[in-house]
């Protein structure tokens, strides 16, 4: 990439983190922070509703799955996986959600390539009239995702839970007692 | 004999000329959402082949009394609903492509309008999961239930 290309890039994902933190510092987040409450105040906002659908026992399950109808949000998601682990699927898809990413109509798309890889994304975006995602909503959903993570970590008191090792969550979920969260 | 019933459980894969051909028409649709006319589709395919194709013959290949289309006439059917040709052509990747289409009806049935996917390295079990989970909100949608355990 030439120099002003890298500098293009860069310039462009400064404004998308400045974006993503002003939409996270909008939301109303649960204290204690809560995936479920979060995304059920969520709903009451939008007045749409967002359907939780849990899956068990799909070991080649992907983590996370939204799917967008004329009626509501469907939020699939693994659920036999750590409660840190469903709260981050929860939060990417909850994010496409916030960012409104449905709205648009882009014609690369990623979920329909998994899906339907030899469907032409024209076809598919004929067929469904609307779209699936593209690698840049994916990437602002994820940094979205994070941000709320973060907001919510510091908004409980606690370090940001993505910066966790599995073991670990316990120890830093607990109250606060004065010796902080444990090292090493 | 009459083209077949719409049923509630999965489809057999289409596998003949005219199951392939009438899972075009079954799934891209006008935007209205009504099924193109076989007239539409012949005069398209005229058109584009400067052969004779008339909406008798194509209803005749879609119920299965004629198997005997030109190549132009498949290139041609291909071309209208924007399927690869290799779906009238190729067994193993004409399998794969009547599969998707299944696939795309199902969320277009279940009024999907988009469809996000978090997910690395999916494997096919792990599409054919997808599939699956999509089946059951489409069912949903239509007021019949489901649900999503092991087994399903």
């Amino acid at each position: 990439m030439s120099t002003g290309g890298r500098l293009r890039a860069l310039r462009e994902r400064r404004r998308l983190k400045l974006r993503c933190r002003q939409t996270v510092d909008a939301l109303e987040l649960p204290r204690p922070f809560d995936a479920f409450a979060f995304i059920a105040s969520l709903a009451r906002t939008r007045g749409r509703p967002i359907e939780l659908i849990p899956v068990t026992d799909r070991p080649h399950t992907p983590c996370g799955l939204l799917v967008t109808t004329d009626r509501a949000d469907c939020i699939l998601y693994a659920a036999d996986t750590t409660p840190l682990h469903q709260q981050h699927i929860l939060l990417h898809e909850a994010a496409h959600i916030i960012c409104g990413h449905y709205d648009t109509a882009p014609s690369a798309t990623s979920a329909a390539h998994v899906l339907m890889p030899n469907l032409p994304p024209a076809l598919v975006q004929r067929v469904l009239g609307r779209t699936v995602y593209t690698e840049p909503q994916e990437r602002e959903a994820e940094l979205v995702a994070s941000l709320i993570r973060c907001r919510a970590a510091r908004d409980d008191g606690l370090r940001p839970p993505a910066l966790v090792p599995r073991n670990r969550v316990e120890s830093l979920l607990s109250p606060p007692d004065g010796r902080g969260p444990r090292r090493g | 004999m009459a083209p077949p019933e719409p049923t509630a459980t999965p489809r057999p894969q289409a596998s003949t000329l005219a199951e392939k051909i009438d899972a075009l028409f079954r799934v891209v649709r006008r935007p209205s959402h009504e099924q193109f006319s076989h007239e539409e589709v012949a005069k398209a395919c005229r058109e584009a082949t400067g052969e004779s194709f008339s909406a008798t013959y194509l209803w005749q290949l879609r119920t299965g009394r004629r198997d005997n289309p030109t190549k132009r006439h498949l290139e041609a059917l291909a071309r209208f609903f924007q399927v690869p040709v290799a779906y009238f052509f190729d067994d193993d990747r004409g399998a794969a492509i009547a599969k998707e289409l299944e696939l795309l009806g199902a969320l277009r049935d279940a009024g999907v309008r988009s469809v996000a996917l978090r997910a690395v390295n999916l494997s096919p079990e792990g599409v054919g999961t997808i599939s699956d989970m999509i089946d059951v909100i489409a069912r949903r949608e239509r007021g019949g239930g489901g649900t999503l355990g092991s087994g399903d």
